[in-house]
């Protein structure tokens, strides 16, 4: 078998555009998907039920489906629905979407994981509900959010190379077509993997420091130990 | 006898079958301390949040200095939540667990409702947080967390952190449980010391030698009800009830 790396200097543009089409998706949809996550997640901690049960059925409904299928239903039903968008705009919801369904069972977790006394004093002291959730809550939910939403921020990386298959020019396509032109598979994919790699570590270099601030922060609030070593983003043992 | 600052009037509680509060009426006058009895599961904790209304009673009416609190005495109605909050800290609750913000040092714990509820300039609620603190000889450890404070220092921020919004009562859910023997006098000298300014209390507790050194006059919960009541002491050495005899039998076994 031959190795050439040559193929990709001759071709960087194509990769570069792709990475930077990826990075794009990312960039938005994640930060997106948040936004979304947490009325779904405070709608499934509602006591009314009718919150709960749409809460429920969104999440239900894109976690429990395969990310292209759902990617192809939403993408070819649109058309009959005569709304005609772009598919790098409609993948890109798509996908903030799908992260949404995820992210709303962990920002739902972080909230439970924060004892109920807090905000009961929060409410003892004369605060409102919101208030107490915005300004006592909130603040000790992070270092419980930060672990799980890196994996899905990774996860959310990964799945962008799906929307390849609706022929959005992201780092995937851009390489299946280098392919297809050149034939050097190997090569090719060999370096598109890299690329994804090298977002995916940067995003949990990031992540990690950001946990270690937030654990500072709550300087004698941490997670329990064993907690701690199922969650953390650290190796084990390295503290 | 002054009007009672804080009172309850046939307070019901239900949870699903179990019925935890039966109809329990209380007075607490200025500057009294009454203790609230019973074995776990009595209700005790459950009379103590109905008063605050962190728990809705089904029925019953909590009067603040006269003036109902939760529900409207005339028809029943509940109070707009927005109304119960505001109200709310007028009741100062000292949680069992304490439930001091870990992320937040001290004295922020205690300027916390003065700056979020009072609307208060940060700089003068710290400053304030710093001289209720200073009152109770912990203004070194001012702007500690909670986590470096030990269990006495970490209670005492507790009450400070309900005394800054001024209340007129207060309430503590089994305030000894959690500390050590030689703590139990300084959480009295504290309490008689709250009772000169006036404030009155409630005490859940089930420790029987805690409620005769510090309070005036018991309450015996007995499965959701008021067994017996009476001044401390003469309730606590010529119990009337059985009930109460079993369970002043029971304790002192301990």
């Amino acid at each position: 078998m031959r190795f050439d790396l040559s193929i990709i200097f001759d071709n960087w543009q194509l990769f570069a555009n792709g990475l930077l089409t990826t990075l794009l998706i990312a960039v938005i949809a994640l930060p997106l998907a948040f936004v979304i996550a947490i009325p779904i997640a405070f709608m499934k901690l509602s006591r009314i039920w009718p919150l709960r049960a749409l809460a429920i059925v969104y999440i239900e409904a894109f976690r429990n489906a395969p990310f292209l299928i759902v990617l192809y239903v939403i993408f070819y039903a649109l058309p009959t629905l005569h709304i005609r968008l772009p598919a790098l705009v409609v993948g890109t919801g798509v996908l903030c979407l799908y992260a949404s369904s995820y992210l709303a069972e962990i920002i739902r977790g972080a909230f439970l994981a924060v004892p109920k006394g807090q905000l009961e004093a929060a409410r003892a002291v004369g605060m409102s509900r919101l208030q107490g959730i915005v300004q006592i809550v909130a603040p000790q939910m992070l270092s419980g959010l930060i672990p799980p939403s890196t994996n899905m921020g990774i996860i959310l990386i990964k799945e962008t190379s799906v929307l390849a298959l609706i022929s959005v020019a992201e780092l995937t396509y851009q390489g299946m077509s280098v392919q297809a032109a050149t034939f050097a598979a190997f090569e090719v994919f060999l370096v598109v993997g890299g690329l994804y790699w090298l977002l995916c570590a940067t995003l949990s270099a990031i992540a990690t420091s950001a946990e270690k601030r937030s654990a500072r922060s709550i300087a004698g609030a941490r997670r329990a130990s064993v907690a701690d070593s199922f969650l953390s983003l650290e190796p084990r043992g390295r503290k | 006898m002054n009007a009672p600052v804080l009172s309850a009037r046939g307070v019901t509680k239900i949870f699903g079958s179990f019925t935890g509060l039966d109809g329990v009426d209380i007075d607490v006058a200025r500057g009294e301390i009454v203790a609230v009895i019973g074995p776990s599961g009595c209700g005790k904790s459950t009379l103590l949040r109905c008063l605050v209304q962190l728990e809705e009673p089904n029925s019953g009416t909590i009067l603040l200095e006269g003036q109902p609190f939760g529900s409207v005495a005339a028809d029943g109605r509940r109070q707009s939540t927005r109304t119960i909050d505001r109200i709310r800290p007028k009741i100062g609750f000292v949680f069992q667990s304490l439930n001091l913000w870990p992320h937040m040092t001290a004295r922020d714990n205690v300027a916390k409702g003065l700056i979020s509820v009072r609307r208060m300039p940060v700089a003068e609620a710290r400053e304030r947080a710093l001289a209720l603190i200073a009152r109770f000889g912990l203004a070194a450890k001012a702007d500690r967390r909670p986590a470096d404070l030990s269990g006495g220092e970490r209670q005492r921020i507790a009450i400070c952190r309900a005394l800054a919004m001024e209340p007129v009562a207060l309430l503590f859910d089994e305030p000894t449980s959690a500390l050590d023997p030689e703590l139990v006098l300084g959480v009295r000298d504290i309490l008689r010391e709250l009772a000169g300014t006036g404030i009155g209390m409630v005490i859940a507790t089930h420790d029987l030698r805690f409620a005769r050194a510090a309070t005036d006059r018991v309450i015996f919960l007995d499965r959701g009800r008021i067994a017996e009541q009476g001044p401390t002491q003469a309730t606590l050495d010529n119990p009337q009830s059985s009930r109460l005899q079993a369970f002043i039998k029971s304790v002192d076994h301990i």
